[in-house]
Order: C-alpha cells, then structure tokens, then sequence
C-alpha cells in the first residue's frame, strides 16, 4: 500500500506531500489540481513500468498528454525545473523517480527516467535491477585497484550479462521492464474515468489498452470467481428494480434481439416489476447508475482487478442517497479485499458515505495557495465533538469544511 | 499554516477582506482563511430567509448567541479538527444601539480610551459566547470602524479619532486614484476582493509595515498584538 507521495514539479504541483490511507477522497474547486494528484502517480506508476516512455504510452494508460513544458511545473518568477520527480513511500519502501523530457516542446517528446529504489530493497535486487554498467564497472575496478579478485570481477561481469539477458527478454516479451514485486500494486494503477456509452459495450469508446472507461464491465464479472461472484450479487438490493444479473457468455441472447449489434457487452440485468417473459435487457438498455456501481463493487471485489486504483468523478449517475451508500460499502470493501482507492469528488453526498474517525478513511482538501500552486491538507475531525454528529454535506456545502468556491 | 484554519466572523463582507491580509504575515494562505458571516454561501432558498445571511452586529451576535443552546457556526466549524480558531470583528461606532450593558469610556484627554472600549466589548461577547471557546476567539474590535485601521496607510495622526472613517477612506481612495476600478473589480459584488486588494496595495500583509499602521490606531495595534501571542511561531 502506497503511504506517502512526494510530487515536484507536476503540472499545478510545484511541491506537494500527502500521507494517504486506504481510502482517498479529494474535493476541492474546480481546476485546483486534484485529478493532477491522481496522474502525478500514474506517471510515476509508468516510469516503474516501462523502459521506454513517450506520447502514445502515455495517452493508452489515460494520461493527458500536453507539450512537456508544460507538464513541468511554470510559475511566474520561477524557474521551470528539467525533470518531474515523484517519491513514493510503501511499506516495502522508497521509489524515487525523476522523469525528464528529451524534448520540451514537442509533444511527441519520449522521457528520460532515473528510477532509483529506496533502502528497504535487499542488496541482491538492488545489484540486479539497478546497477548500471557504469556503476558495475566502477565496483569491478575499484575491487581490481584493492584486491584484484579476479575471480570476482568475472562473476560480477556474469551477473551483468545475465541481468541484461534477462531484462531484453521481459521487455520483449512483455513491452515492460522487470518490475520488482514488491512495488507491482504501483506498476498496476489506474485511472477509470467511466463512460456510460464505455460500460454498455458500445465499440466506439473501446480506444484505452487498460479499460479505463469501464468498457471491460462484462469482463470483469466474468472473470469473478464463484465466491466474489455471489459477493457481488449481495448487492442487487442497492439498486430498487433490479433482480439479477449474468454475462450472457456466448452472446446468444443477441441472436434473440435483446440488443442491436452495436453493444459488445455481454452483461443482462433482470427488472423486478416486470413480466417473467419481458423482464430481461441489455446493458446498452439498462440506466446508467446500476452500470456504474457494478463497476466499482466488482473493480473492488475482484482478485484480478488493479490493487491500486483510481475513479474521478466517482458521484457520476448516481443518486444522492446511492453515493452514500456505495461509499460505506466501499469503505468496507477495500479494506476486506485489500485495495487501494484514491477519489475524486464534486458531490457532498459521497463525504456522508466516510467515517473520518477511521484512519484508513482520508478525505483532503486540494486548493491553489495565493502562488497559484496546488496544495492538498488532509481534513480531519474533532475528537471531542464527535458527538454531534454534523453530516460532512452540509460542513462542505456551507464552507465550514473549506473546498468550495469563494469568488462568486 | 500547514493544516490549520481560521475563520472569521465579521459584519460586513469588506471586513473580511481586511482581516483577511492582516493574517497574511502570520503564515495564513487565503484558503486557510474561512468567512464564516456574513454568510458567502446562501443560496435561491436563502432569499426567503434573510436571518440566515445577515451581516453587521446583529449577525455577529446572533452567531454568538446561537439559538435553543446550541451555536451551530462555532460547533459546526470546530467540529473539523484543522479549525483551529475565530476572529470575531465588530465596529464600536454604533454600539449605543444594541443595549450595552456598559458606559462608553471617557474619550477626550483618555489615552486608554481604545483599550478600556475594546475591553469593554470583548466581556460583553464573552457573555455570549460562554466558556466553551474561550481559548480560541480572537478579537477584532474596531474603533471605531475598521474603516479607521485602513486609514492608517494614509494618515499621520491617530486615525480612531476620525468622526467619520468611512466617508473619509471613500475620499482618500478617490484622491490616490485606488477606485474599484483600479483594481478591475466590481463595486457591487466584490466588496471583499476590493478591501483585500487595497490593504495588500498599502502593504498590511508585511508585518513591518502593517506594525508601522498599527502606531495610528490603538485597536488595530491590540489585534495584531493578539495574533502576534497566538500565531508568534508562524511568523
């Protein structure tokens, strides 16, 4: 689980720190920066996973790709940094990355990286992944210029080999460089921005390699065993008409006309309230609220799905009372199933979902200071007052709990 | 100032535009800064209910006060823990009009006049505000209008003495050319922005200079000395 991140020169973000729990709720103004926060660790995730980092890539693992120059970080009276670093903090330890452009005015630029993991890494790894010819050559010649153990020198010089033996493979194989275990949750991350039209299976929005827009719903629960399968299925009681559910495996129920051929989506709904013999459709015909939650609980629920993962606008289609609800069972889910969750919010309703007396729960304000660079500060509440019980809607939506508009 | 907040409740919007830059040299950031009242917040439904956005004295010490036990600003606002305190604003020019249970100290030949006023209001709100956030209000009492502490820029002399503070900045802002316009704000919508910016132009978020104002104003010297106690580490 990522603890801490450290962001320089990103964007709006010319040096932030956040401490982050299990789950992560950010609010703020719009264009202060929160989805900044949420795609600084995207890069960071992309400069962990890939040997070579350009335009294309960025933009098929959902990142807004602009001219580098001004992806770094530009303030009045400041002078704009070369590289973009981002230092993450797990409980396996430190990934410090520093990510510079080759060119930064083209927005084609490939990036350079300088990926260097932290002290809790085991020397054998270290030795393995991160040391350099250079550096390897160095260690050879300074052994030499001591001791001259020759005999070391050539199993130093093996190691080399092997090590890059190894990773040509991977990247060829898998287009990725070697990716230490224990930061494989980072490797993994990703953005969803869901896109109704992406969820119902409509073709057009299938463009993302990673199924950033919810296109891969029907996958997802597919691929459900048959205990997180039944998890999920507790929860048909959050959505008022729904019966049941089930991915229609050989898409047989088209050739029966329950859908036109535009909708790739292999996911039925039953409705409740209607006859036996017509209660059944579509996604491409059900509403968008029960396509969204499905989403989300069975992106959770699921042991396939990223561990660590993002949703901006998580409050999209859905009713205020559903927000609620769906974050206090989100709440719960991430922590049984051992996720990671960083949100993006502009509905009150989804803070009434959060117990913020639970650590693992973390709402933050992310504004602009009077510089113009953005600043998150983590929203706590008061113990002793605890009591009262105010609903975080009415503190956020009467500006007790800052993150709100001031200038009109 | 890290995670912590502060709030302001005042009478008028203008007030907090000033109160708003004299926190700038303690280490606030305008979004650690929370207009509590007059209320910024009210919307369609609020123009049925005036009470609810109400500004000068009265709204200060209805908020104050609360209603049926409870001060819904104060316990709302101090119920997230990074609120960590609240500058309470009022202008002493009317208070004849809001049954004092006090007499107004002697003026002429007084030079404690300020104080012993300022005094004087700060027991009459604790008597509202009761214990319970005793250590964490800050006064800002005016003498006789926060009008007089802007003053300060632009006046040799001790500026609480101005009979009318208010024509007079109008006038002086007119004569150094320092107009709404000036600065592309609106008059009408945003009072605030305008205090804020003609305070920052006069130099009150530098704390030489603001501590230069305060040797013309006695009440203004008191609340910067007050936060100067309070926030003193974040200098």
């Amino acid at each position: 689980m990522i603890e801490k991140i450290e962001i320089k020169n990103f964007k709006s973000i010319l040096n932030d720190n956040i401490s982050l729990g299990r789950l992560n709720v950010f609010i703020g103004e719009n264009g202060v920066g929160k989805s900044n926060i949420l795609e600084a660790l995207l890069f960071a995730s992309i400069a962990n996973t890939y040997e070579t980092i350009d335009a294309d890539l960025l933009y098929n693992n959902g990142f807004r790709v602009c001219k580098p120059s001004l992806l770094l970080s530009s303030f009045k009276g400041k002078t704009q940094s070369s590289s973009i670093d981002i230092n993450i903090g797990t409980k396996a330890g430190r990934i410090d990355s520093s990510i510079s452009p080759e060119d930064v005015d083209s927005i084609t630029s490939k990036w350079k990286k300088d990926v260097i993991l932290g002290d809790s890494i085991d020397e054998e790894v270290k030795n393995i992944v991160n040391l350099s010819e250079m550096g390897l050559k160095k260690q050879i010649e300074h052994l030499a210029e001591n001791e001259k153990f020759e005999l070391l020198e050539k199993h130093i010089k093996k190691i080399a080999i092997i090590r890059n033996l190894i990773k040509k493979q991977l990247v060829e194989l898998r287009g990725v460089e070697h990716i230490d275990k224990r930061f494989k949750d980072l490797s993994n991350y990703i953005i969803y921005t869901l896109n109704t039209e992406a969820l119902r299976g409509i073709p057009e929005f299938q463009k993302s390699r990673k199924g950033i827009y919810g296109e891969n719903l029907d996958l997802i629960i597919n691929e459900l065993n048959k205990e997180e399968l039944a998890e999920l299925k507790e929860y048909i009681y959050s959505v008022s008409w729904l019966s049941d559910f089930f991915i229609d495996e050989d898409d047989s129920l088209k050739k029966e006309g329950y859908k036109l051929n535009y909708s790739k989506s292999l996911l039925y709904f039953r409705d409740k309230y209607m006859q036996k013999k017509n209660n059944l459709f579509s996604s491409e015909n059900s509403n968008e609220g029960i396509l969204h939650v499905l989403f989300y609980l069975s992106t959770i629920i699921s042991s396939k799905t990223p561990k660590l993962f993002a949703v901006d606008n998580i409050e999209t289609s859905l009713n205020p009372h559903l927000c609620r609800h769906l974050m206090t069972k989100i709440s719960e889910l991430v922590k049984k199933h051992d996720k990671q969750m960083l949100i993006t919010t502009h509905n009150p309703a989804i803070l009434d979902g959060l117990n913020l007396f639970d650590d693992d729960i973390r709402l933050f304000e992310v504004y602009r200071t009077d510089l113009g660079d953005t600043k998150t500060r983590r929203i706590t509440l008061n113990e002793k007052m605890k009591n009262k019980g105010y609903k975080l809607s009415e503190l956020w939506t009467n500006g007790k709990l800052g993150a709100i508009s001031n200038n009109f | 100032m890290s995670d912590e907040r502060i709030g302001i409740i005042s009478e008028g919007i203008e007030d907090q535009g000033v109160l708003i830059t004299i926190l700038k040299p303690f280490g606030f950031d305008s979004n650690d800064i929370i207009p509590i009242r007059p209320d910024l917040c009210k919307d369609a439904t609020d123009l049925n209910n005036p009470d609810r956005t109400i500004g000068t004295f009265q709204g200060v010490k209805n908020a104050c006060l609360g209603k049926d036990g409870e001060r819904a600003d104060l316990d709302e606002f101090f119920f997230v823990a990074n609120n960590k305190n609240i500058i309470i604003h009022v202008d002493t020019a009317e208070i004849e009009n809001h049954d004092f249970p006090f007499q107004r100290p002697v003026k002429v030949g007084n030079v404690d006049y300020s104080t012993e006023l300022r005094n004087s209001l700060i027991e009459v709100i604790k008597g509202w505000l009761g214990d319970e956030y005793d250590d964490k209000i800050i006064y800002a009492i005016a003498i006789e209008e926060i009008e007089a502490w802007v003053l300060t820029a632009f006046e040799t002399k001790d500026t609480s003495s101005i009979g009318d503070s208010k024509g007079k900045l109008v006038k002086i802002l007119a004569k150094n050319n320092l107009s709404c316009k000036k600065f592309k704000l609106d008059p009408t919508k945003h009072k605030k922005e305008y205090f804020e910016a003609i305070t920052k132009k006069m130099k009150f978020h530098k704390l030489n200079e603001l501590k230069k104002h305060c040797t013309k104003n006695r009440s203004l010297s008191d609340f910067v000395s007050e936060l100067e106690v309070k926030f003193s580490q974040e200098e």
